[in-house]
């Protein structure tokens, strides 16, 4: 053929020309049998059968003319008869049996990769199960993503709370299609002291819109509105009735009423997603459950199969229409709409959690380099073994295959121990999540079938990335003769080896600076001046049933009552009561002003700006220090007058006195007067970087506003006080359950415990990086020492001292750490820069942190060092040379 | 004498054998004469796995084949050795001797005394 181009050429004419040579060779291959077929039919004529007969006999010879045409086919394309795939199964089966006799002929490494593997993908799942519960995770519940949430809207979007009347009208209007529900805590007084449970009140639709099914039990009838029964949640089951497998029909006191168990839900179920719920109850048609009301109740509606958000949006907005609020009133005029996982878009949790899974992510990759090195240097010693095995006919392909299959079988087994490591781990997580994680968890963080394949998945990239490299170049190396050409291919893996160890030191350091940065972030954090004495402050807070306390005065009551009770303790110096929860990091909500002085611009905004309600004697309790002005007098409350903390004076006034003057918080709002100015204050924890500011406002007098508060109390002995608060409540207010109780330090431990949770975990994996680093470089320089034993033992011969052979060892092993230092640092300072906004007054890049990392590094890595120094002047010149 | 079965896995050995003793080319159906007649009928091929071999080998290098006329004047796919089916045959000659040698002493009767 020449070498102009045919018609059709390009892809389409190498496709017609393949097909075209398929055709060709399949009628040669007929032609071929055929050929074969005839000159049987030949031979048999010519013996003297008939022609028929003939053809029917040489077919009978011949056998199944399609098998033979199928197997030459397959012979053709691969060199082989058999289906290859068919061989599959009897060829792996082959290669597991060798893997597992030559694990179990080098049990010592064999351990060494199972162990490592264990930790690097044990630790792993631990963050993954977490993570997957936090962020990944599917909502439990059918279809997640075509559920959502509705909640009314103002003209501008924003959420607008319905009052009890319009709640009517709303479930009235949108009727079954509709999930409602509600919080609804409960007290439960079957045990010797009153104690919170909290519920969800549910429309007893809430199973079908959700597609779920209880575990046990049954879910709500229709008819049940209202009635007296309850579904226990999965993890209130196991914890607070034993997991009582006759659950179903027993009963529970649940304000001061009978109400029996129907059922119980499956594990790892929650609704509503955020926040853990004990139970669901449900909602009555008078919108109460246990006869209490419900407050506040959310909309979930599943969107119908081919509809979509908008459609919908628009429907639900139909049917409302005739009951919202007219133009300029101040109702809402419809509704909007949300996944909902929205909760799930939160920044700093996730922030947090991708932070911890790099860190783990790093440590992965340290343990699958110490067990391609751990292959290495094991492959070096079979070397001999490879070069017989290549000689006797195996392909490279099949040394390939079998190193691996070696290392997969290994890595897996690596996997199996890593699950019960993760479960040892899940165990100590469960018990220590800060309420911050809790709050965002979706069910309960568990070893399921998705951790689990995470896991097996995590074992198989280890195995391979593990295993192939060496695998790789092992089985190049069997095909050289074992001789003058075996020094260098000793030296390529050795250089190898090398720049595994380096990558791993680096990879060590990086995860060292970050938990070394944590540590001072966490450090600073835990020395923040808050602005009162936390040392001497003991509170409780309790939950006032509604029915009760059903106003401002009769809860005032209650508390003033505890609180002349509370100063007449002993130790105790001041009492006062306030709303809410009293001690910081709890002890105020959130508002989203905008601050500013009238006739000036607003101050940047502050992302969130704490603000309390405090009475008088307030600040003196709680050990404030005042800047200017004075604390609050009886009078203040309907004066709009308010205390501003020092920087948000200085930020609205920066040049004069901010006592007296007057500052407003919204468009439109009345005007607020300043009377006095505190230090520095943190009312929601010491971490005050999107909450600069601080405000207060005077509490009602004689009233309390709301139906959880507490009596904050200044005492010497805060440990003893609150014993002491314990025995007062419960003679005060016997049915009433305590929500809280706790020294002024507890709550300033538990403002941290979210930073702290998140330091343990980087520092636990950054001493397993340092771990398994300072194994890798032992590892590597024990196998330098072993291979040049005869160089060491000339050395010794021809006069270095102990000293000069334990030197050259450290200057390997430094070198190595060096370079895998310098290499690290850099990276640090290159990448450090994102992990900037968790940490608290603290920068990435400080000296210290890195300063810390290095000398932790070059310590663990002198006594890595160490042994095979020692080694190293323990080879004995004679025997050495002996061996020549 | 009745037939044996060719041993597994030998059948590629005959093959080459064959192809080494004729000398020249054959086709598939004179190997196979060739094979009956040299051990007089002993040795029992199933036809059907003849060709799928010869392609094989074929694929690996051992054989060569070209389409020629054959005397009957059909057209027939010839075989015969390349060098590297010769190497491959001086291999596998060696093999056969180890593998005859070592079955013999198995089990063999003490001879000298």
């Amino acid at each position: 053929m020449s070498g102009a181009r045919q018609p059709g050429a390009g892809r389409v004419g190498s496709v017609r020309r393949r097909w075209r040579r398929r055709r060709e060779r399949e009628l040669l291959l007929e032609a071929e049998l055929q050929h074969h077929l005839e000159e049987r039919i030949d031979r048999l004529i010519e013996h003297g059968a008939t022609p028929s007969a003939a053809r029917r006999e040489a077919e009978r010879r011949f056998g199944s003319i399609a098998r033979v045409r199928h197997a030459c086919r397959i012979a053709q394309r691969r060199g082989e008869v058999e289906v290859a795939w068919r061989r599959i199964p009897q060829q792996l089966l082959h290669e597991l049996r060798f893997a597992l006799r030559t694990i179990r002929d080098s049990p010592g490494f064999s351990l060494a990769v199972i162990v490592t593997v264990a930790l690097g993908v044990g630790a792993n799942t631990a963050v993954y199960s977490v993570t997957d519960a936090v962020l990944l995770r599917p909502l439990p519940y059918e279809e997640p993503n075509r559920l959502v949430e509705i909640t009314p809207a103002g003209p501008d979007g924003s959420h607008v709370w319905l009052d009890e009347r319009a709640q009517r009208e709303w479930v009235d209007a949108l009727g079954d299609e509709v999930l409602w529900h509600g919080r609804h805590a409960v007290t439960r007084t079957d045990g010797a002291f009153p104690t919170q449970m909290t519920l969800e009140a549910v429309s007893t639709n809430w199973l079908d819109v959700l597609g779920v099914q209880p575990a046990l039990g049954r879910g709500f009838a229709p008819d049940e509105r209202g009635a007296d029964v309850v579904l226990l949640s999965h993890p209130f089951w196991r914890s607070e009735l034993g997991a009582d497998a006759e659950i179903v029909g027993r009963t529970l006191r649940l304000q001061d009423r009978v109400v029996t168990v129907i059922g119980v839900m499956p594990r790892g179920f929650d609704f509503p997603a955020i926040m853990p719920t004990d139970g669901w109850m449900p909602l009555g048609a008078d919108l109460r459950a246990i006869g209490k009301a419900v407050l506040h109740l959310d909309m979930v509606a599943r969107l119908p199969a081919g509809t979509d958000v908008s459609a919908h949006v628009d429907r639900v907005n139909a049917r409302v229409e005739p009951i919202a609020a007219p133009d300029g009133a101040d109702g809402p005029v419809g509704v909007a709409v949300r996944a909902l996982d929205y909760f799930r878009a939160n920044r700093d949790i996730r922030s947090a959690l991708w932070m911890v899974t790099g860190g783990v992510g790093l440590l992965f990759l340290i343990m699958m380099a110490n067990v391609l090195n751990l292959q290495l240097v094991r492959g070096l010693r079979r070397r001999s073994e490879l070069v017989v095995r290549r000689a006797l006919g195996a392909s490279r392909a099949r040394l390939v295959r079998h190193i691996l299959a070696e290392t997969l079988v290994l890595a897996l087994a690596g996997g199996a121990a890593a699950l019960m490591l993760a479960e040892v781990a899940r165990q100590m997580l469960v018990g220590m999540l800060p309420h911050e994680v809790e709050f965002f968890l979706v069910g309960e963080i568990l070893i399921d079938h998705r951790v689990f394949l995470f896991a097996m998945l995590a074992s198989l990239i280890a195995g391979v990335g593990g295993g192939l490299l060496p695998a790789m170049r092992l089985s190049a190396a069997g095909s050289r003769p074992a001789s003058p050409g075996s020094a260098r291919s000793t030296a390529d893996g050795r250089r190898l080896s090398s720049a595994v160890v380096v990558g791993e030191v680096a990879l060590a350091i990086v995860i060292l600076a970050a938990a070394g940065a944590l540590a001072l972030s966490f450090a600073r954090l835990s020395h923040v001046d808050v602005g009162y004495d936390a040392d001497r402050l003991a509170s409780l807070t309790l939950s006032l049933p509604e029915e009760e306390y059903p106003d401002d005065a009769s809860r005032w009551t209650l508390f003033e009552e505890m609180r002349v009770a509370a100063e007449r303790l002993p130790g105790v110096e001041a009492a006062v009561v306030a709303p809410g929860a009293g001690l910081p990091p709890d002890a105020g909500f959130y508002i989203s002003p905008t601050p500013r002085v009238l006739g000036r611009d607003p101050i940047p905004a502050p992302e969130l700006l704490p603000y309390a309600l405090v009475p008088p004697g307030y600040l003196e309790v709680l050990g404030v220090r005042l800047h200017s002005g004075r604390d609050f007098l009886r009078e203040d409350f309907d004066m709009n007058r308010v205390i501003i903390d020092v920087d948000l004076a200085r930020a609205l006034w920066p040049d004069t006195t901010a006592v007296g003057r007057e500052l407003q918080l919204r468009e439109g709002e009345d005007c607020l007067t300043v009377v006095g100015v505190v230090e520095d204050l943190r009312l929601m924890g010491p971490d005050d970087r999107r909450r600069p500011y601080a405000l207060l406002h005077p509490l009602t007098p004689g009233g309390i506003p709301w139906s959880v508060a507490s009596l904050v109390v200044r005492t010497a002995a805060p440990a003893d006080t609150v014993r002491a608060l314990r025995e007062m409540a419960r003679g005060v207010a016997p049915g009433l359950p305590i929500w809280k109780l706790k020294t002024g330090d507890q709550a300033s431990a538990e403002a941290i415990d979210e930073p702290r949770f998140f330091l343990l975990l980087m520092a636990a994996f950054s001493g397993l990086a340092l771990g398994l680093a300072a194994v890798g470089v032992f590892g590597i320089l024990a196998a330098a020492v072993r291979e040049r034993r005869r160089e060491l033992g000339v050395r010794a011969a021809l006069g270095a001292t102990a000293l000069d052979l334990r030197l050259a060892v450290l200057r390997r092993g430094l070198a190595l750490t060096g370079t895998g230092m310098a290499i690290g640092l850099a990276a640090w300072l290159a990448l450090g820069g994102r992990l900037a906004s968790l940490l608290y007054g603290t920068s990435p890049h400080e000296s210290r942190v890195m300063a810390a990392a290095a000398v932790a590094v070059a310590v663990t890595s002198l006594l890595a060092c160490w042994i095979p120094a020692v080694r190293a002047t323990r080879v004995h010149p004679a025997e050495v040379l002996r061996t020549e | 004498m009745s037939q044996i079965d060719v041993v597994q896995g030998t059948l590629d050995y005959l093959v080459l054998r064959t192809l080494r003793g004729a000398g020249g080319p054959l086709h598939g159906f004179e190997i196979l004469e060739s094979i009956d007649a040299a051990t007089q009928g002993t040795l029992a091929i199933e036809e059907g796995s003849l060709y799928p071999a010869l392609h094989r080998m074929e694929k690996r290098g051992w054989l060569k084949a070209t389409w020629g006329v054959s005397p009957k004047g059909r057209r027939a796919k010839y075989y015969v050795l390349t060098a590297r089916g010769r190497t491959e045959l001086a291999l596998q000659d060696e093999r056969w001797e180890r593998y005859v040698q070592a079955v013999e002493r198995i089990g063999a009767v003490a001879e000298e005394a």
